[in-house]
């Protein structure tokens, strides 16, 4: 029940949020300029195009306008960071179009307006978060089913059996089942938290939950390094499992159960390493694997994308060769895994980090938004989903330096691609309305 | 431990290991194989980094009490979550730094798997074909190589057929280069000698790089004509302007034409492959031929000198004072040395057995220089060809080969040896460019043996003077009235010797001509000879010397071979002088 506040507090004007905002569209509406008046370009760009970047700026004052009258006390923070991602995304689009990859700036475009939409769409509509957590196994069992479908009628796209394709766009359900199993986590870490902590069975000494609860669990284990064999892509396990420990360990503190762990994960995936050798169902595991560990003797055949993404960082240098200046055609399939490898040539270390930093700024802000909800399930939600945009940066960035095995993820608002548009738009979504559950001590 | 203590221990260790790593990273990789280009030192660098910084992390938040509510242990939690994620991202931005600063030199060079494919930075390829290498131009400054660009790809071609065996191929994609390709890359390149504002510039507005050209000392007329001269017959010939040591002419044979080896990075990409294959061929025909066309023959190729080499006995014996222009031998038309027989049948008056010094040299008298040698001694014979540039490697603009006074060690311990060395025999082998040297040094009044010039200038492509190169002198061997009495019975030679009388003295010229020629055994049993002539010419203040030598020849005389050559180039060049 809510206390209606006798002093009727003054709606409060969003000047954090519009002030922040003017960097994204700066950032857009230069890095068009650039790409416009780069000379040779492989895209006749011109000034007509720029309506690109007029449309993101209008998104941008659409979305800050609706929450600045509906929902004035939400956070100001998300939006300006992820809107600095999503131009970076969108100047980067518009430098990698060429006539192979078809028109992917104004595709792009078109993602991100439909992102805002769901941005909105999301903070407006979804009042009761609750809501979510009463259809937890719902949730879990749409995920499996997604997963399976997909596994079974999707359509193999390099190697990785990851799409359904409808017309011209395709569908991505691991995006959608990211989301679904943080929310199912969150609610079940949520019921059975005091349970875990309570029992202490112990393995040696490894204090370990009761076994009831420790099949779930397990269960989840099961199923990322199943999908990894299965659907031949090592990204959304890594992923899942990644932020399944994260909330593991926010909801118990215990060291232990991150250790034991990662160390089942690594362990499994050493032993699906070795098998490979000899089963040609996991020889994609064997490929990447390699091609991390010294990928220059294949540097003409398997390794030949990564070899020329390691090229791409060393012509970037501090400051990069400019946006249109480099040459990062030279990797495939660069407008969307490797998009961080064209932003190292192009902007340097400097962009790089530049990147790294919004990142590291969006997670901090999703644990700082954690920090300050009333209950354990929006905690535990918020935890999730930052987790989720930060141990996805770790991944692909980390793939495409090669600081581990390449997995094919995209970059969070950068990379092009519809779905993963879409869902970290709605991710960030949920973030903005947890925002507003906010105990009001803190 | 206290918690402090750990946190700061870990932070220090990790800042070392990544320093280490960073430093290091490339180096040790399995087999300590530079090559090898192995992570996995680095990557366990990471991984240690990465487990310090956690352990930092989590010693680094306050702990948390212990009468804390489940709400402030979740908060607590979160915290450190956090840190795990920050963790990442902080090996994330090491690794970066490294990619992106620290191991760029090292990839960018060539790699070769173990199939023997190039794995290489395809923009360091492509700014290869794109740099507008500078040309190369003769004395008159007309292009011995054009530069054609397409789509910015520039396309290299190869203008005069007489010169390019001297400006080599320049193929980066396949062979690397040679000649003056080679030497003078930094120049052509544009590495060297540009304006580094120009080159920043260019740089920073990503315009192509222009190299320098090279204006050379070669007369293109002269180098057609020695090249005429030679035909296909194997040998070389120099021709040098004796004051500055410029050389006007170089040729020899065999020789390659660079121009087929020229890649031509313009034509369609479908053709690529099929050119590079044509060229690979023409290449390996080249290099496996047993004639060996790839050596420059004026500079790097090895001949017995014959009695040309008299010179150098001539003027040792009277820079050691051990004789004088008008003492006496005996020549009977053989010399005997411990049992060994030395046949002289160059005598013109075989009843005649008391010859002068000067006598010896104008007619070429094998038992006189014999005996030269042993009045000479092994040992200064060796210092003394030492002190004329034996054993040394000539400062040249292309590759050259050192001339040796013989080889095998100790030879010139032996009589016998040092006998043939003093008429030219024994295991002498001389450069064509250094005899030219040689004669060149008595066409001056200093007796030096001057450096050799062939790239004279070094200009931008608007003209700006980059470098000139002064002459200098390489070696003074001999004392000045040595060299004044050598070159004074060297005109003897070439008036009333051989040379002279069969027509080498250049009745009409108007010059002061000292010459000598030569014939070298190099296959007894066949006949087959080397025949050498070298000479020098002067002119009002102008100075010219010349190296000729036919290879390989059944029957070969210097006299009759290459003589004649070189009266033919020296009429052309001193006829020219005014």
């Amino acid at each position: 029940m809510q206390i209606t506040p006798s002093v009727k507090k003054k709606t409060p004007l969003r000047l954090v949020e519009l002030q922040l905002l003017v960097a994204p569209a700066l950032l857009a509406l230069i890095g068009m300029l650039i790409v416009i008046s780069v000379p040779n370009q492989r895209v006749g760009w011109d000034a007509k195009d720029l309506w690109m970047t007029f449309v993101f700026i209008g998104l941008l004052l659409v979305t800050h306008l609706v929450l600045t009258i509906w929902l004035p006390r939400s956070d100001q923070l998300i939006i300006p960071l992820i809107s600095a991602l999503s131009a970076f995304g969108l100047i980067m689009s518009q430098r990698l179009e060429t006539t192979r990859t078809g028109n992917i700036a104004s595709r792009q475009v078109l993602w991100v307006a439909l992102g805002y939409a769901t941005f909105l769409i999301v903070v407006l509509g979804l009042r009761n978060i609750m809501l979510l957590r009463r259809y937890k196994y719902t949730f879990l069992f749409l995920g499996l089913v997604l997963t399976a479908a997909v596994t079974v009628f999707g359509q193999e796209v390099n190697g990785a059996r990851l799409w359904f394709r409808f017309g011209i766009f395709s569908f991505q359900p691991s995006e959608l089942l990211k989301v679904m199993l943080v929310v199912f986590l969150a609610a079940y870490l949520d019921d059975k938290r005091e349970v875990i902590l309570s029992a202490n069975f112990r393995l040696g000494p490894i204090p370990l939950p009761p076994f009831p609860y420790l099949m779930p669990m397990l269960g989840i284990l099961g199923i990322a390094l199943l999908t990894m064999i299965v659907q031949k892509e090592l990204g959304a396990a890594e992923l899942f499992f990644g932020v399944f420990l994260i909330m593991l360990f926010a909801a118990t503190g215990r060291a232990s159960y991150i250790i034991v762990g990662l160390f089942l994960f690594i362990a499994g995936f050493a032993l699906i390493y070795v098998l490979s050798a000899n089963i040609d169902q996991l020889a994609h595991v064997r490929v990447r694997v390699d091609a991390w560990l010294n990928p220059w003797p294949t540097g003409q055949g398997r390794s030949y994308q990564i070899v020329q993404a390691l090229f791409s960082f060393a012509e970037g240098g501090v400051f990069g060769q400019g946006i249109g200046q480099g040459a990062p055609y030279f990797i495939p399939e660069v407008h969307t895994d490797y998009v961080m490898a064209a932003i190292g040539e192009e902007m340097g270390l400097a962009g790089a980090l530049g990147i790294l930093g919004l990142d590291i700024l969006l997670v901090y802000r999703g644990f700082h938004i954690a920090l300050h909800t009333t209950n354990g399930f929006y905690q535990f939600l918020a935890i999730g989903i930052s987790a989720i945009f930060g141990i996805q940066t770790l991944i692909i960035v980390g793939g495409v330096t090669k600081l581990i095995p390449l997995s094919g993820m995209t970059l969070p608002f950068i990379s092009y691609g519809g779905s993963s548009i879409l869902v970290n738009f709605l991710m960030a979504g949920l973030l903005v309305r947890l925002s507003l559950e906010r105990d009001s001590k803190l | 431990m206290n918690p402090k203590t750990i946190r700061y221990l870990s932070l220090i260790l990790a800042a070392g290991i990544i320093g280490f790593g960073l430093s290091f990273g490339f180096l040790f990789g399995p087999g300590w194989d530079a090559n090898g280009r192995s992570d996995s030192v680095w990557l366990l660098c990471m991984l240690v980094t990465g487990l310090l910084l956690l352990l930092a992390f989590w010693y680094g938040n306050a702990p948390i009490k212990k009468d804390a509510s489940s709400q402030e242990r979740i908060a607590h939690n979160t915290q450190r979550a956090m840190t795990f994620i920050l963790a990442g991202f902080i090996l994330l931005s090491f690794q970066l730094l490294r990619n992106q600063i620290v191991i760029t030199d090292e990839i960018s060079k060539p790699y070769f798997t173990p199939k023997n494919e190039l794995v290489q930075d395809p923009r360091i390829i492509r700014q290869q074909l794109t740099v507008q290498r500078g040309t190369v131009r003769d004395t008159f400054g007309n292009p011995l190589v054009s530069i054609e660009v397409k789509d910015g790809v520039v396309r290299r071609t190869y203008l005069n057929p007489y010169i390019s065996p001297l400006v080599g191929y320049y193929s980066p994609l396949q062979f690397g280069s040679s000649g003056l390709e080679a030497s003078y890359d930094d120049y052509l390149s544009g590495r060297s000698g540009t304006n580094p504002f120009v080159a920043l510039t260019r740089d920073l507005t990503h315009q192509p790089i222009v190299g320098n050209d090279l204006y050379l000392s070669i007369v293109p007329e002269y180098q057609e004509l020695a090249q005429q001269q030679l035909g296909t017959q194997d040998g070389a010939i120099v021709l040098m302007d004796a004051k500055s040591g410029e050389i006007l002419a170089m040729v020899g044979n065999p020789h390659f034409d660079p121009a087929q080896l020229a890649f031509d990075p313009t034509v369609a990409d479908d053709l690529w492959d099929a050119q590079t294959r044509e060229i690979q061929k023409r290449w390996n025909a080249l290099r496996d031929d047993p004639k060996k066309p790839l050596l420059t023959r004026p500079t790097q190729g090895l001949y017995i000198p014959g009695s040309t080499f008299k010179t150098v006995s001539l003027s040792t014996l009277l820079d050691l004072g051990k004789a004088n222009p008008d003492t006496l031998w005996k020549d009977e038309g053989k010399l005997t040395v411990d049992g060994a027989v030395f046949n002289d049948p160059n005598r013109p008056d075989k009843t005649r057995t008391d010859w002068t010094t000067t006598e010896g040299y104008m007619f070429s008298l094998n038992a006189v220089f014999g005996q030269i040698g042993l009045a000479i001694g092994g040992a200064d014979e060796l210092r003394y060809m030492e002190r004329f540039g034996f054993n040394t490697a000539i400062p040249f603009d292309i590759p050259v080969e050192k001339s040796r006074p013989f080889l095998t060690t100790g030879f010139l311990d032996k009589r016998p040896a040092q006998a043939s060395t003093g008429f030219g025999q024994g295991e002498i082998l001389v450069t064509p460019l250094h005899w030219a040297m040689l004669a060149a040094s008595f066409a001056r009044d200093d007796g030096a043996l001057p450096k050799p010039i062939l790239v004279k200038e070094i200009r931008t492509r608007e003209k700006a003077l980059v470098k000139a190169t002064k002459p200098e002198v390489w070696l003074k061997p001999l004392l000045p009235e040595t060299s004044k009495t050598v070159r004074d019975i060297m005109i003897k030679s070439a008036t009333n010797g051989y040379v002279g009388l069969n027509g080498g003295g250049l009745q009409g010229s108007g010059a002061v001509v000292g010459g000598k020629t030569g014939t070298a055994e190099v296959n007894p049993q066949q006949g087959i000879n080397n025949g050498w002539y070298i000479a020098w010419a002067t002119k009002g203040d102008r100075a010219f010397s010349i190296a000729v030598v036919i290879d390989n020849k059944r029957g070969a005389e210097g006299l009759t071979d290459a003589m004649p050559k070189a009266n033919t180039i020296l009429k052309r060049v001193l006829s020219q002088v005014k």
